[in-house]
């Protein structure tokens, strides 16, 4: 079925439509919740509060854009007032922290990396996962970062810059990174000369 | 293990997380679901709402007529009161030898008794009659009281006449709610009832489901399953038997035993036998129920008849009202709330493909409650009390279990004859 007729049906308040809807969004976004809670239950109750709110301003949806984005924007703020309520983002935490990763195995290796990346930007302190969530992953920019989790534009800059170095390092240790090496094929030549 | 330069990171991520699916717990939709349709529990709420409407209304029925009973007798007492001023020059009365009821006041020969007694009928009485009359607080001044006329015309009753009234007037008084709750009576009933169903919903998967059979299914998933089914009423009947307790002269409470035959037919086609799936609403498995179905609910080999039946047995607790009439011939309505349980079920589920019905006994549901209405005419013929009621029965929960998609609601029209006896 089709975004637009699941959206006419959500408009006049179909509970099939709802239900289909939330069946083909679900899982998509509560992955997208799950990389800003702190546990599976808390990424649950962010995609019911979020959910609620795609059915009950669905008439707010202008067409401008792709359906999918439109959920995703509420979800993702639907995430960050629920982060807000108790958590400050300007935290700075040691990298120590992220030593700890816990990870299954899976069988599938592409759903196993997928699986260790979300749970490595996961075991990130609040502060760095979720600018990093929102800038390199939901693309916000530092701007609307520092509006939405009302910290400096800056603060935002450098949480990013540190969180993507403490994961790079994590990603690193836990084999799924390998960081290229430096191209010094031009020092030999100059050497050579 | 790939190599990624510190700038190609942010798409490392990205592409992960979209690569990354969880699926959330039924618990999440159910309760989405909850909050976006809360109306779902109006059948239960508006058989309470009926039901302590019915019940304060008994109650205030109940105390108008014992207040009733006060006033047709207030006047003899004020009477008694009001006549001897004789003996009240002296502060004196001779009172008979009883127990007064009102707030426990024991009857004695002083006149601060006779005030207390007075007042106390006054308390009993509503304010619309509280300027009839107007009680002296100290009985010493009764003397100076200016009473109506209706009343002092009837100075030449003698003390002995007002002692045998008092009494009669007060034991009328306290034996008026007595009599009413002693007339316990017996009913059997049965009668036959035109048994049909309400279909509410649409077949659906889960959320595993989804992701399995979204492509190839979607236009039979989107359909409802009222446009696909073709059902039809049929006969069935209830017999039981009940105690009826009378709370005032116009409210009954009942309270009884019945069992009740349900049966629909739905118009299908005879198949040969293939496998019927039921998707259910189970986070924990993700694999359907199957069944072997020889009827196909579109086309088949030929058409044929299914007859879904249910016999269950039911505890009825409800409220009669006796909107007018007497007692030989009058007119009630009355409601009626039925735990039920359903101990034999020979149903056949659509599958979730609304292709074929096959019986899946595991998602019948076996408890269950009923609410009924009737409107009765009750008439008395050699000594028994006969009753003919046109009566609507609706089973509140579905037949089915919550973790099957599709709801179904029993529901019963029919007409109730009973036989009602006096047995105390």
């Amino acid at each position: 079925m089709t975004d637009e007729v699941l959206l006419q049906g959500c408009l006049k308040n179909d509970a099939y439509a709802q239900q289909e809807l939330y069946y083909k969004y679900s899982p998509k976004m509560l992955s997208v919740c799950y990389r800003y809670a702190k546990s599976r239950e808390d990424a649950e109750d962010m995609l019911q509060e979020g959910f609620i709110k795609v059915f009950t301003q669905i008439s707010k949806y202008e067409n401008r854009g792709s359906f999918e984005g439109w959920i995703l924007r509420i979800i993702v703020h639907t995430c960050i007032n629920h982060l807000k309520k108790n958590k400050k983002f300007n935290e700075h935490v040691d990298l120590a922290y992220a030593g700890d990763l816990i990870i299954k195995e899976d069988s599938i290796p592409a759903i196993l990396q997928a699986k260790q990346v979300v749970e490595c930007i996961r075991s990130l302190p609040i502060g760095y996962r979720t600018v990093l969530n929102l800038f390199a992953i939901e693309g916000y920019s530092h701007k609307e970062i520092g509006f939405m989790l009302e910290i400096e534009e800056s603060t935002s800059r450098s949480q990013y810059t540190r969180a993507k170095n403490m994961l790079e390092e994590l990603l690193i240790k836990k084999n799924i990174l390998q960081p290229k090496k430096e191209n010094t094929k031009w020092l030999s030549s100059m050497r050579a000369h | 293990m790939k190599r990624y330069s510190k700038e190609e990171l942010d798409e490392l991520l990205k592409e992960k997380s979209d690569q990354y699916l969880l699926y959330p717990s039924d618990r999440v939709w159910k309760n989405i679901h909850q909050e976006l349709h809360p109306s779902n529990g109006w059948r239960y709420a508006s058989l309470t709402v009926l039901f302590f409407f019915i019940a304060s209304l008994s109650i205030h029925v109940k105390k108008n007529e014992l207040s009733k009973g006060l006033i047709n007798n207030k006047e003899t007492l004020y009477q008694y009161i009001e006549t001897p001023s004789a003996s009240l020059a002296n502060n004196t009365l001779q009172l008979p030898e009883i127990f007064i009821p009102f707030h426990g006041l024991k009857q004695s020969n002083d006149a601060t008794s006779i005030n207390l007694l007075a007042s106390s009928i006054m308390h009993a009485n509503t304010i619309e009659h509280s300027n009839e009359i107007s009680l002296p607080k100290n009985i010493s001044t009764l003397p100076q009281i200016s009473l109506p006329t209706a009343i002092t015309t009837t100075n030449n009753i003698t003390k002995e006449e007002k002692k045998h009234t008092l009494s009669e007037t007060i034991d009328l008084v306290v034996t008026t709610a007595k009599k009413i709750s002693k007339d316990i009576k017996w009913q059997l009933y049965g009668g036959p009832s035109i048994g049909y169903r309400s279909l509410e919903g649409k077949a659906t998967r889960n959320i595993y489901q989804y992701a399995v059979y979204s492509l190839s299914t979607n236009a039979v998933f989107a359909r409802d399953v009222k446009d696909v089914v073709n059902h039809r009423p049929a006969m069935g009947f209830e017999l039981g038997t009940a105690m009826i307790y009378p709370l005032s002269k116009r409210i009954n409470v009942r309270a009884g035993i019945q069992a009740n035959y349900n049966q629909y037919q739905i118009k299908a086609f005879s198949a040969i036998p293939e496998i019927a799936t039921y998707a259910v609403n189970n986070s924990n498995s993700s694999t359907p129920l199957s069944a072997v179905s020889v009827y196909r609910n579109n086309q088949g080999l030929s058409p044929a008849t299914i007859q879904n039946e249910h016999y269950m047995i039911s505890l009825p607790i409800g409220l009669d009202y006796r909107v007018s009439g007497t007692d030989k011939l009058n007119f009630s309505v009355g409601s009626s709330i039925q735990p039920t349980y359903v101990f034999a079920n020979f149903s056949y589920l659509l599958s979730s493909n609304l292709q074929n019905y096959a019986k899946e006994p595991s998602l019948n549901r076996n408890w269950n409650i009923n609410g009924a209405v009737e409107a009765s005419v009750n008439f008395e013929h050699k000594g028994f009390r006969w009753s003919i009621a046109p009566q609507f029965r609706y089973q509140m929960l579905s037949s089915f279990k919550e973790k099957y998609p599709i709801k179904e609601n029993l529901m019963d029209m029919g007409i109730k004859i009973g036989i009602i006896k006096t047995i105390k």
